[in-house]
């Protein structure tokens, strides 16, 4: 039973952070690389708040993503000036920023060693201990962000951030900055992500660089390309399948020898099928170039 | 004919997950009164070639060692592929299973399952680990490896009481295993009266790693330390030969790895390492032969930790005190690596001999 509430949680941190990179890339159209960092920012600043700090659940996430915020909103000065394969790369090179100070910064990070005895979260008077009471916090979380996520979809927000990444010039000759809507889709995108570094780390209540290393932004990255990113039912389908499936494949029974490797095989070989199959994913509108 | 074909497939499909199913069915009804030990460790990537010799020791010595028992050990295997997050989810799955007990491979995956541990309070083992404070983050883990903190502690004395010298630099990997073994070599090296002049690092993926060589070199060490494991680990050591270094070079036990070895082949001998004293005469002779015929070798360091982790298991699963208790009591105990002592906090403290690599890929105990 553990383990399948473990998945609910896990699902419900991912959903939030696919959701909060489709918008950057499904509804802006601007690949970004640099979501781990956020999740990792997220989930170190709300642990050394709940660590050396008793302000509660709250205020600790509330800190960390006004940070996350923060930062995202001075990078956003920066990458923003870049598209394509250019943007790529910014946010590639702010992703091994990110990893390498939580990597070295032993002072304060505890470098590779990590944080451990993170604190549970407690929200007004209600001390979420256990795996179950966890699920429902981590599942109450993502359907909020689901919410926020499907008004903005249609909201004058996201459909000017869909203007912008189907047509800049024509987007601005509607009255509509690219550079200040991008700018917002960029900064919420990373609060959200932020917000899911929270939920993951006071959940497994220990974090460590690697597991906010540039693998966890193109495993985000590839769920949102292989649900469909731009709409709200692709990223669901791509999480449930990017994270069920190879679980799921921990019950064929195989060899204790080689079942890792043949389940990798077979993980590899249905996701090159279903990209082949279905280039935009499972129920995308925007294929991502 | 489309159809048909699909059909086949389908049909073929069931059949074999079916058949598989069944059998899987038929085995658990078997070993419904077997004593079960959940087992998380890297089933897939650059580490399997080990795991596969802690795998086929973990099986063989307890199918050979319970042959006379009244009881029967039966091991569920989870890959955690050496991060914090599968190996949550491999513990949680071998959970449903009731484990009496986990064993654990390398430091991050214990560190991240710590929480875990506590809570369900399930003594855990912990192999290959070197992490100096993992033992004492749980009363539940064990370990069954050396720890940087001992095995330094005797590099540092070697180099300086026994080779007399008094200048050494560092290449370490880049995580706390690494970390680890260098802050210990600058504590007990300086307080011996040594200086240590470089430090630089390598990632465990790293394919080349001239250019921290070159820095490392340019200080003219007499001796180098190099701390770590992985693709970077051995070609720290082919560079170092590469670039012309002819000191001396200190390591721990993974240079004895047979997949190392022959990486560095020509470049290696002469090293020195940290080890047990592994003593494969006390091994049961016919796992012995079942492991030489599957490795072509006898087992090696890491085999040996296994070996004797079953060994510790076997004798605390019949203390009516449980595991826990069992391996906390377990004080001169005798295994294939020589006697252990588990302290309050976990650590074994095995035997360590430092041994020296020869050009044909054996080793010998060095005098200190």
């Amino acid at each position: 039973m553990t383990y399948v509430l473990h998945q609910l949680i896990m699902i419900s941190i991912y959903l939030i952070l696919v959701y909060a990179t489709n918008l950057v890339t499904g509804l802006g159209g601007l690949m970004t690389m640099a979501q781990a960092a956020f999740y990792g920012m997220g989930a170190y600043v709300y642990a050394l708040v709940a660590l050396n700090m008793p302000v509660g659940f709250v205020a600790s996430c509330g800190i960390s993503l006004l940070v996350a915020g923060l930062v995202a909103w001075i990078l956003s000065k920066v990458v923003l000036r870049f598209r394509g394969e250019t943007f790529v790369l910014a946010t590639l090179a702010f992703q091994m920023i990110v990893f390498t100070i939580l990597d070295n910064w032993e002072g304060v990070t505890g470098g590779s060693y990590g944080l451990s005895e993170i604190p549970r979260p407690s929200l007004f008077g209600w001390e979420v201990s256990t795996v179950p009471e966890y699920v429902l916090l981590s599942v109450i979380v993502a359907a909020l962000i689901t919410g926020v996520f499907w008004v903005m979809l249609n909201s004058p927000f996201g459909l000017s951030v869909r203007a912008v990444r189907d047509n800049e010039r024509a987007a601005e000759s509607l009255r509509i900055s690219p550079q200040k809507q991008l700018s917002r889709a960029f900064v919420i995108s990373s609060v959200l992500a932020s917000l899911a570094g929270c939920l993951f780390a006071s959940y497994v209540t220990y974090i460590d660089p690697t597991s906010f290393s540039l693998t966890e932004s193109i495993f985000i990255l590839c769920i949102l390309l292989v649900g469909g990113s731009g709409n709200i039912i692709g990223p669901f389908l791509g999480v449930l399948f990017m994270i069920l499936f190879p679980e799921g494949l921990r019950f064929l029974g195989l060899p204790d020898e080689s079942a890792a490797n043949l389940r990798e095989i077979v993980y590899g070989t249905i996701l090159i099928v279903l990209m082949y199959y279905r280039p935009n994913g499972f129920k995308g509108i925007y294929s991502v170039k | 004919m489309r159809k048909f074909i699909w059909t086949l497939v389908i049909v073929a499909v069931v059949a074999v997950f079916g058949g598989r199913a069944w059998y899987l069915h038929k085995q658990a009804e078997q070993n419904k009164d077997a004593i079960k030990i959940g087992v998380v460790v890297p089933l897939s990537g650059f580490d399997e070639n080990m795991t596969d010799r802690i795998v086929t020791t973990l099986k063989t010595a307890t199918e050979e060692l319970t042959k006379k028992k009244p009881y029967k050990i039966q091991y569920l295997f989870e890959d955690g592929k050496y991060t914090v997050k599968d190996s949550i989810s491999a513990f949680n799955k071998l959970k449903a299973s009731n484990p009496s007990a986990y064993i654990v491979l390398g430091d991050l995956p214990a560190f991240g399952l710590r929480p875990l541990i506590n809570e369900t309070k399930m003594p855990t083992i912990v192999l290959v680990s070197g992490d100096s404070g993992l033992p004492a983050q749980s009363p539940y883990l064990f370990r069954m490896s050396l720890s940087s903190k001992d095995m330094i502690q005797r590099l540092a004395s070697f180099t300086y009481n026994t080779k007399h010298i008094s200048d050494a630099a560092i290449m370490k990997i880049k995580n706390n295993y690494g970390d680890d073994g260098s802050q210990f070599f600058k504590k007990y090296f300086a307080d011996l009266g040594g200086k240590v002049i470089a430090e630089e690092t390598f990632n465990v993926m790293d394919m080349d790693v001239r250019a921290q060589v070159e820095k490392v070199l340019a200080t003219n060490p007499n001796m180098i330390l190099v701390w770590g494991f992985g693709p970077g680990y051995t070609t720290t050591f082919n560079q170092l030969s590469e670039l012309g270094y002819k000191g001396e070079i200190i390591t721990d036990f993974g240079v004895f790895d047979k997949a190392v070895w022959e990486n560095i082949h020509n470049k290696g001998d002469g090293i020195y390492f940290t080890t047990i004293d592994s003593q494969a005469n006390k091994m049961n002779p016919q796992f012995l032969q079942n492991y030489t015929a599957k490795f072509g070798d006898k087992p090696d360091v890491v085999a040996s930790f296994a070996y004797a982790a079953v060994e510790a298991l076997l004798k605390t699963i019949e203390n009516p005190k449980g595991i826990e208790a069992g391996l906390y009591e377990l004080q001169n105990f005798e295994t294939a690596i020589g006697k252990i002592n588990y302290d309050k906090e976990g650590e074994p403290h095995a035997q360590i001999v430092i041994k020296q690599m020869q050009p044909d890929g054996t080793a010998k105990i060095v005098k200190e």
